[in-house]
């Protein structure tokens, strides 16, 4: 994955942490970031096209991840049946965008991305307000929500941050203040029992948001954020995918995203159990294949 | 243009299949509940909203009662309040009250049935904006979870029967 354009990876995490990590503790998600810096400042500056490795495992990655992407993307109506129709458009769309080149992928993850900075901003002015301090007091963070919410920020490890440093790390500051704005909204809202026990906890606390003491119809914006964040996803993971391809074209690209498909309906005939390992063994990959790329493209750069 | 045309039959199969995900809903049909009240009896549950009331042996059963007979279609999604009558709250698992419920809207408990609800919700209305601490369901549902319940704000005696 090459994303030179900060707002690129802003629209990347901001996207995660509206699926997976908004229901966390505040001070998990904090730890997570914090840990993601000290990573980022120990391996020091990217600054050449990252190295992608074995095409194989490159394209077995960018399956499952776009597969993550296009579950969590399905997560915008919780309140309707959307699958397949979802998946398949969102799909249908990244199959057009698999034949762009590198840089349109990447331009319109980052105009998604400075899109979604407004959206998410008016979600948490308004929000924040609502949040109740004794919910928001810090409290023992949980590891595996440290772990997750270390791994939300990992694609920033690769970012090729060749002469934009102060611009690419003044949008990691703004993906980790909104990773972290949603995590005290739904726990200062929800309250910590029920955010970490609802399956949409960021769609639900903004069902308490109110303007001038009336309760407001927030979840279009939360909607809009997983739509457009999972395409952008998609779009970037969807590039790198088609790298692992020999002489990509159109056939070729509509396998893979049939593939993403039926892994995704697999996923979800799974039980809960199942699932949870799925999750639990997805998280805890993304960290290490980014420091692979990482680790390649250092190698790379010193041989 | 073949791309338009197959996209626009695309269009039709699904809306005829009725593979169309999203509900569409004429606005005029919609029966919007601000309040709605939750009374519990002997191995019942009756929702009541605007003089008409569904019962059923669980909140499921009586939701699709009260959705049979309100004129158009039963839209929770705008509710400010849900009001829990005759203890009522001691009963029924806040978890259990209908989804589409946003988790904002504030609880209230009383006695007895408001006898002129058109008259006391423009009323609560006005102290809901001025007052910070009338529960919400979110708080509700996060009290019983959190083993610390939270009990609604109880109805005043004279709102209670104006």
């Amino acid at each position: 994955m090459r994303i030179r354009s900060g707002a690129a990876g802003f629209c990347v995490t901001a996207a995660v942490a509206a699926m997976a990590t908004a229901g966390f503790a505040w001070p998990a998600v904090l730890m997570g970031w914090g840990m993601s810096t000290l990573v980022m400042l120990a391996l020091g500056r990217c600054r050449r096209e990252p190295v992608l490795g074995p095409e194989r495992i490159t394209l077995l990655l960018g399956v499952l991840t776009m597969a993550a992407a296009v579950l969590g993307a399905e997560r915008a109506f919780p309140e309707d049946s959307t699958f397949p129709f979802v998946s398949l458009m969102l799909l249908l769309l990244l199959w057009r965008g698999m034949r762009g080149t590198e840089r349109t992928a990447e331009s319109t993850a980052a105009i998604l991305g400075i899109i979604l900075l407004p959206v998410l901003g008016a979600v948490l002015v308004f929000g924040l307000g609502e949040t109740a301090g004794k919910w928001t007091r810090p409290v023992a963070a949980d590891w595996k929500q440290v772990w997750i919410s270390a791994a939300a920020a990992s694609p920033w490890w690769c970012l090729d941050r060749g002469k934009r440093d102060v611009r690419s790390w003044l949008w990691y500051g703004a993906s980790a203040g909104v990773s972290l704005g949603l995590s005290v909204l739904t726990w200062g809202t929800l309250g910590s029992a029920l955010a970490q026990t609802e399956q949409f906890p960021l769609y639900r606390s903004v069902q308490t948001v109110r303007i001038l003491g009336v309760l407001q119809r927030m979840e279009a914006l939360v909607a809009a954020t997983l739509l457009m964040g999972g395409f952008g996803i998609l779009l970037l993971v969807g590039e790198t995918a088609a790298q692992g391809l020999k002489k990509p074209n159109k056939w070729k690209s509509c396998g893979v995203l049939a593939t993403v498909f039926l892994l995704e309906w697999l996923f979800r005939a799974l039980s809960e159990q199942v699932r949870e390992i799925a999750e639990t063994v997805f998280w805890g990959l993304l960290p290490f294949f980014m420091l692979w790329i990482v680790f390649l493209t250092k190698n790379e750069k010193n041989s | 243009m073949k791309k338009w045309i197959l996209c626009l039959a695309a269009f039709i199969v699904l809306d005829l299949l009725d593979l169309w995900p999203f509900e569409q809903e004429d606005t005029s049909t919609l029966y919007i509940v601000e309040t709605l009240q939750v009374e519990t009896g002997p191995e019942t549950v009756t929702f009541r909203t605007g003089g008409i009331e569904g019962t059923g042996a669980d909140p499921a059963s009586a939701i699709e009662r009260l959705e049979d007979k309100v004129p158009g279609k039963l839209f929770l999604r705008q509710a400010r309040r849900v009001i829990f009558l005759k203890g009522a709250e001691r009963y029924l698992d806040p978890s259990a009250l209908p989804d589409q419920l946003p988790a904002g809207a504030y609880v209230y408990r009383s006695a007895e049935e408001p006898a002129d609800l058109e008259k006391l919700e423009p009323v609560l209305t006005a102290q809901e904006q001025l007052r910070k601490d009338i529960p919400t369901l979110a708080q509700l549902k996060n009290g019983i979870l959190s083993g610390d319940p939270v009990l609604p704000a109880e109805l005043e005696g004279e709102h209670a029967d104006s």
